[in-house]
């Protein structure tokens, strides 16, 4: 029986998802707080940035066609190496969750049900993941397509109803710094969108270059999303408050108000982010589980799901210990770390790639001279 | 406090019911990953359980990083 597989408009809406995640949230204040008022040239230029990069994983993939990220750096690096190239990725990945549940945590309980322990949420939204992580990758593509119009009809309504209150003068004076501090904005931003996850998922994508397509795609309206929400954050709460606000694109959605009568519409902001959270959190645990189903030659990674569940909550109670402690590694340490993964390490594979694919090839030519 | 013994319950719970699973089906490799994940939550719960030293994994990335400082986009 043909192992069930994604379909290439599902691969479009896990990398939409991805991108979105819990970025939604937060990008406006970072990028607002380095470009002031040109954030939104950052959010375009960190869109150019992340599609570059899905070109980079795609050209991977091409090398090593029908092996996911774990396959691929056994392939490249050798067997040992391989294996301990993966384990910094399964540990990056597990970092990365645990903070992104301390994350939903702390804004969940911080801004809308403050008399809730962190750990309850935190708790009850991971059972949603362990279901989702026993049943598997193709049942996530598919719950994501259920929410997928949802996620883009309440969008669209946000933006709609944030339209009264643009005012244009916020956006000026444009570049008044010059190029540097949009563009070193939008590269910071780049590293926090972890597209790399998605190699891990691509062999399983149906369709070949449809399902390349459909990863471009996915980043394409990922990022693009961000980018309106990074402009209507500058356009309808200026630079100060858009920099200042820990999670500026709910106090944009707070500020809804059409003729007094469409009001406190944050709910839908919170749909969106939770959809979008899911889906990157439910990634993230099935790209672990495949990860050490492949390096530890495991036969059913299925037992791994509880304790890896608990392991999630403990990295999260013990990174996201105040906004302060988080604030101050992203902004010194995070993107670095992100960019060693993201950009460094698959642009390695690729170039030892391609040099032992010439000399496999030189090999070759030799041997068949006469 | 109390989170951590519910995790406790949960980890020892799920390691009775995961363990004679996995010995009947006869995988070692499985097995041993298993108790490998269970002793470490084990092992991190009892450190919070008895206030042992905060384990702080992002410190340990921030160390990690510390020769890599020059690969840090501005």
């Amino acid at each position: 029986m043909k192992p069930k597989q994604i379909s290439p408009g599902q691969m479009l809406i896990l990398t939409f998802g991805l991108t979105v995640g819990t970025s939604i949230l937060v990008t406006p204040s970072g990028l607002a707080h380095v470009a002031r008022e040109d954030a939104w040239i950052a959010s375009l230029f960190s869109l150019f940035i992340n599609l570059l990069l899905v070109v980079l994983y795609i050209i991977l993939s091409r090398m090593y066609p029908g092996k996911n990220l774990f396959e691929i750096n056994e392939a490249v690096m050798g067997k040992w190496l391989g294996k301990l190239l993966s384990l910094l990725y399964l540990f990056y990945f597990l970092i990365l969750t645990g903070t992104l549940l301390g994350n939903l945590g702390f804004f969940l309980t911080s801004e809308m049900m403050p008399e809730t322990p962190i750990e309850a949420v935190q708790i009850i939204f991971l059972l949603a993941a362990i279901m989702c992580a026993r049943l598997g990758t193709v049942i996530l593509a598919r719950v994501s397509q259920l929410m997928f119009p949802w996620i883009v009809v309440l969008f669209l309504i946000l933006v709609l109803a944030l339209l009264p209150q643009i005012e244009w003068n916020h956006i000026k004076p444009v570049l008044e710094a010059g190029p540097l501090p949009p563009l070193q904005a939008g590269y910071h931003s780049a590293m926090f969108q972890e597209l790399i996850v998605l190699l891990v998922f691509l062999p399983m994508s149906s369709g070949g270059k449809k399902a390349e397509a459909g990863f471009l795609g996915g980043t394409l309206l990922g990022a693009m999303f961000l980018a309106i929400v990074v402009v209507l954050s500058i356009l309808v709460l200026g630079i100060e408050q858009a920099e200042n606000a820990t999670f500026p694109t709910y106090a944009l959605a707070k500020t809804i108000n059409v003729g007094n009568f469409l009001q406190r519409l944050e709910g839908i902001l919170i749909t969106i982010w939770i959809c979008t959270f899911f889906i990157k959190i439910s990634l993230l645990y099935l790209a672990l589980l495949k990860g050490l189903e492949k390096v530890f030659g495991l036969t059913d990674t299925r037992s791994l799901i509880t304790p890896m569940a608990v392991l999630f909550l403990l990295v999260a109670w013990h990174t996201y210990i105040n906004t302060v402690y988080v604030a101050d590694i992203i902004q010194r340490v995070w993107a670095g770390y992100a960019q060693l993964h993201l950009l460094l390490i698959p642009l390695a594979l690729a170039v030892v790639g391609l040099v032992r694919t010439w000399v496999a090839k030189r090999r070759k030519g030799q041997k068949a001279l006469p | 406090m109390i989170w951590r013994l519910v995790l406790l319950l949960l980890v020892v719970v799920a390691g009775a019911v995961q363990i004679p699973f996995l010995l009947k089906a006869r995988s070692m490799r499985d097995l041993v990953m298993f108790c490998i994940f269970l002793g470490i939550t084990l092992a991190w719960l009892f450190n919070d359980l008895v206030e042992g030293p905060n384990l702080r994994p992002l410190d340990w990335i921030r160390f990690a990083m510390e020769p890599l400082k020059m690969l840090n986009p501005k």
